[in-house]
């Protein structure tokens, strides 16, 4: 153990975190080794949180509050007033402002030695050069496309060596953070030893999606009319213009949507409708409460402490919580898939009978990875050529006549190498296509 | 306000939470008053999430003057406000989070002479939070708190340790909001317009279409009254040659005449769901062990003109259950979806819904009149109905909640269970406290004084058990402990500051089912462990 000698002011204001980080004690990390400079090296390690909202409000005053000073921060948000009840950063008068500065703003002005770099900007702006500045990447985010996409590309980041081993200084731990009412989990990841977020994608509840023939001919529920009225009777109407489209946050437009919901609701004698409930189904709102984030963002903040400094064991690897009955916290490790397409360093490789149509391809591609919008190129006879690409309407024009033909028409040829791009990954996924003649049972591996 | 009307600019800005707990939640929360005593990072980040969804007012009270190290932990503190008042400053900063909360402060007298003097009003406020308060003060506070039957909540944090303790005299839970219930169909047990309502429908007169859009509410119903007239039973399939005679019914029942050989393929989606929803449809109907506890209550029996209104909508409730009821409860009166047209669906809705009316306003009458029993029916009837209304669609999940006062926790010490000694070694700690007040371990700059620590502690924890032999898992948690000297880590506050304020937001809204009666947070493994002290 070490007995610390300077007594200068920063030492003084962090006398918390120092009686952890100069002694050790018996749930120490074997890593660690207790030291007075351990302070310093907190205050200069590197840290991104990605989300500047419910969590990342929460996570940036937890990290500059357990030492942290070099913190960059990112989100392509303004403040809204609804944001107000839990993004304690902004007040009213920040309204329509950038929700990364605002929150940067705060917490140099409260925490002095704190110093945090705000970013208005999308995830997918910042390329690895970027990204691989930071020794650790703390996620508050509210999108699983996004969380997907990070996961990838720090998967990307990852080096091995001759011996195909992975490294492990090139590891970036990624925290990551999710709230939704009173429920919430939280999770550490290190590529390649723990599990990766496309590795249990089934943890992530599934979208809520109303069957068209439901919302068409047999509504029974409220939100059956308010889904009648955004997905058939909008589109028909156009009752705000011709290329507008529904604004949730649009108080006309969900005043519109609800008379006319009220309407098919008072045919069917369906009740429930009101400004509220419409307004939670058209813009898919979950609930929230300050409560949740605190905690939620308050282990992802403990965990990493605990990776800049050792001080204390991680935990293993993955907590549920819940406090609609009491309280509840589940921690346990969830499996890392042996063939994870993002993190198992492993090929893709997709069998399939040379006469199977590329529509086919694609819709086996899309169900088992989990794909969005998928872009599909290769390179044949040594030019590069775009098989599938939905992003504009030209180019989906252009490549809709390849779904109708045949894997061997569109000039594919055994063990050719297909990339495919999606807005759920970093880079592109590479996909080695075994292509069996039309003799052999056409089976999808 | 209308229908369509725009919510106005609070409903915008507490949108969020008020789809968790209502408007009216909302009106409690924004009616309470707290007490807070010990503006430390604990204190000030339990207030934050309650200030944040707009509790009507608190009280800080702390006599302590902001020091740096608050500066290094506190997230509503400045190192411009060095030595000025802790309670006044955090109360600004915290008031500047939602101008529309209410907040004042008491620095001096310090809380010990306030208690000393007892001349301070604790009865002002609906519920009283502590953080980090030495266990001295504490007993006698809790004490004084418990004889008011004023509910507190004593939370602490030492290093990555974190407990919050619950000590309540009586808490009704109204509105549970169970995450996964049954619903509360009754086919064993059938509304009478519900059967007629089944009787009405003829499989063998049914069209195409209609077979197709049959709720298979109504197939489970009909394909039991075939089961039980087969089998001669006047109850539920159980056994599993039982469920596949019943399965086998089902099956023969999914056949329509009108069906041809390309529909054999076709899945009859409503068959598939009667299938699937089995194990939540064939359920015995009973009264819930809950409900059940509190018929039995001594408060429920023996009402007086001074019990709450809680007791008498059960007493009124355990009156329905006895007569109307024949054993049950009343209806509840959801039906959740199932696949089916329109009309079929609403009509089911409606005996649902019309049922659980029918029952409402009984419990509603046998109230009124327990109520000119006993004297208490008074000018606020206008609410009764709504209230019963509420009480009626929870019935099953209604609880009361009733802790233990805190007392000298010595008789704990050898537990054995992993958590529960991170308890006792800081019940321990506080021991120390007392004797050399400060705690173990708290002083960084001197090795030698760790160690004299460290022993000082375990020897007291020798002196309170009746083992000879300290266990290893307790040493190491005892020296553990020493090593944490007390420190107020700011990520571990943060969590045990978000539970308090949620386990203050369900006392005060009677809302969701609070910690009974002890947490456990344990920040090197992040678990959790609930314990009844």
């Amino acid at each position: 153990m070490v007995v610390p000698i300077d007594d200068s002011t920063t030492k003084k204001q962090w006398i918390h975190l120092r009686r952890i980080l100069e002694r050790a004690g018996p749930f120490k990390d074997p890593n660690f080794e207790p030291s007075t400079e351990l302070l310093s090296a907190i205050e200069s390690v590197k840290i991104l949180i990605i989300g500047a909202g419910g969590l990342g409000c929460e996570l940036l005053k937890d990290l500059a509050l357990m030492g942290f000073c070099q913190i960059d921060i990112i989100d392509m948000d303004t403040i809204d007033l609804a944001n107000l009840n839990r993004q304690f950063l902004f007040t009213k008068a920040d309204i329509g402002k950038s929700k990364a500065e605002v929150a940067a703003k705060f917490i140099m002005n409260r925490i002095p030695n704190c110093n945090v770099t705000p970013h208005m900007n999308k995830i997918q702006d910042f390329d690895a050069s970027f990204y691989s500045e930071f020794r650790i990447i703390v996620c508050g985010l509210d999108s699983v496309v996004a969380r997907r996409w990070i996961n990838s590309m720090l998967v990307s980041m990852l080096q091995y060596d001759e011996d195909n081993q992975l490294i492990p200084s090139s590891i970036i731990p990624m925290i990551d953070g999710g709230t939704e009412g009173f429920k919430g989990n939280a999770r550490v990841i290190m590529h390649g030893f723990t599990s990766c977020i496309e590795c249990t994608l089934d943890l992530f509840p599934p979208q809520v999606n109303f069957p068209q023939c439901t919302i068409a001919n047999n509504p029974r529920l409220p939100e059956h009319c308010v889904e009648w009225v955004t997905s058939i009777l909008w589109p028909k109407e156009k009752p705000f213009g011709q290329d507008i489209k529904i604004d949730g946050d649009n108080v006309e437009h969900i005043q519109w949507i609800v008379e006319h919901a009220t309407k098919r609701a008072n045919d069917h004698n369906i009740t429930g409708i009101n400004f509220r409930f419409t307004q939670g189904v058209v813009k898919r709102i979950i609930p929230a409460v300050a409560s949740t984030n605190a905690v939620i963002a308050s282990i992802c903040a403990t965990e990493v402490f605990k990776l800049a400094s050792s001080s204390v064991m991680l935990m293993n690897n993955y907590t549920m919580f819940n406090d609609i009955e009491g309280i509840y916290m589940l921690t346990y490790p969830p499996e890392k898939k042996e063939d994870c397409p993002i993190c198992s360093n492993v090929p893709i490789r997709i069998q399939m009978s040379e006469t199977s149509k590329f529509q086919e391809f694609i819709d086996l591609l899309i169900e088992k990875y989990h794909l969005i919008a998928p872009l599909i190129y290769t390179e044949i006879n040594g030019n590069s050529k775009t098989l599938y690409m939905t992003s504009t309407e030209q180019m989906s024009e252009a490549t809709k006549p390849h779904l109708k033909m045949t894997l061997q028409e569109l000039g594919l040829t055994n063990g050719a190498e297909l990339l495919v791009g999606d807005p759920a990954r970093a880079s592109s996924m590479r996909v080695i296509l075994t292509l069996t003649s039309s003799m052999e049972t056409s089976t999808a591996k | 306000m209308s229908k369509s009307s725009a919510p106005d600019k609070k409903q915008i800005q507490y949108d969020r939470q008020l789809r968790l707990w209502g408007d009216h939640g909302q009106n409690a929360l924004e009616s309470a008053r707290v007490c807070l005593i010990g503006a430390n990072t604990l204190g000030t980040e339990i207030l934050k999430a309650l200030v944040l969804p707009g509790l009507g007012s608190f009280t800080i009270i702390d006599h302590q003057l902001v020091t740096l190290a608050d500066c290094g932990s506190n997230f509503f503190v400045h190192p411009s406000k060095i030595d000025e008042s802790r309670a006044r400053i955090t109360c600004e900063f915290l008031t500047q989070l939602n101008p529309d909360v209410h907040g004042t402060y008491i620095d001096k007298p310090s809380i010990d002479d306030l208690l000393k003097q007892n001349t301070f009003n604790f009865s002002q406020f609906n519920i009283v939070i502590t953080a980090n308060l030495p266990m001295q003060t504490l007993s006698i506070l809790a004490n004084h708190l418990w004889t008011l039957k004023i509910p507190l909540i004593i939370a602490r944090t030492y290093g990555f340790i974190g407990t919050i303790r619950l000590q309540v005299f009586e808490h009704y839970v109204i509105e549970a909001h169970p995450d996964d219930t049954i619903p509360d169909l009754r086919l064993d047990r059938p509304l009478i317009t519900f059967s007629n309502y089944c009787n009405s429908i003829h499989f063998d007169c049914l069209t195409r279409e209609e077979h197709l859009h049959l709720p298979s509410l109504v197939i489970l119903f009909k394909t039991l009254q075939q089961w039980q007239k087969q089998y001669n039973r006047n109850d539920l399939p159980c056994t599993r040659i039982e469920k596949d005679e019943f399965k086998k019914i089902l099956e023969k029942f999914s056949h329509h005449s009108a069906y041809d050989i390309h529909d054999h393929n076709k899945s009859l989606e409503n068959f598939d769901e009667a299938k699937r929803t089995i194990p939540s449809r064939l359920i015995k109907t009973n009264l819930s062990s809950t409900i059940k506890e509190l018929f039995q209550d001594q408060s429920c029996l023996e009402l007086t003109n001074q019990t709450e209104i809680f007791w008498f909508i059960i007493h009124a409730l355990k009156l329905f259950t006895e007569n109307e009821g024949q054993g049950l409860l009343p209806v509840r009166g959801e039906v959740p979806d199932m696949i089916t047209n329109t009309n079929s669906y609403v009509k089911l809705v409606e005996i649902y819904q019309e049922q659980a009316k029918k029952d409402c306003e009984i419990v509603h009458n046998y109230l009124c009149d327990l109520l000119k029993k006993y004297n208490r029916l008074s000018n606020h009837n206008l609410n009764l109905h709504h209230l019963v209304q509420i009480y009626c669609k929870n019935a099953s999940f209604l609880k009361v909640l009733r802790t233990t006062a805190i007392k000298n926790e010595d008789d704990l010490i050898d537990k054995t269970e992993s958590d529960l000694s991170w308890y006792i070694g800081l019940h321990l700690c506080d021991i120390f406290y007392e004797k050399f007040h400060r705690y173990p371990g708290e002083c960084l700059l001197d090795e030698k004084q760790f160690d004299i620590d460290l022993d000082d502690l375990k020897q007291i924890s020798k002196q309170q058990s009746s083992k000879n032999i300290m266990s290893n898992n307790k040493q190491d948690i005892l020296e553990e402990l020493c090593r944490y000297g007390a420190s107020e880590l700011h990520s571990i506050a943060a969590f045990i500051g978000g539970c308090c304020a949620q386990e203050i937001i369900k006392l005060i809204t009677h809302q969701y089912v609070p910690v009974d009666n002890t947490l456990i947070y344990n920040g090197i493994q992040q678990a959790t462990s609930v314990f009844k002290l």
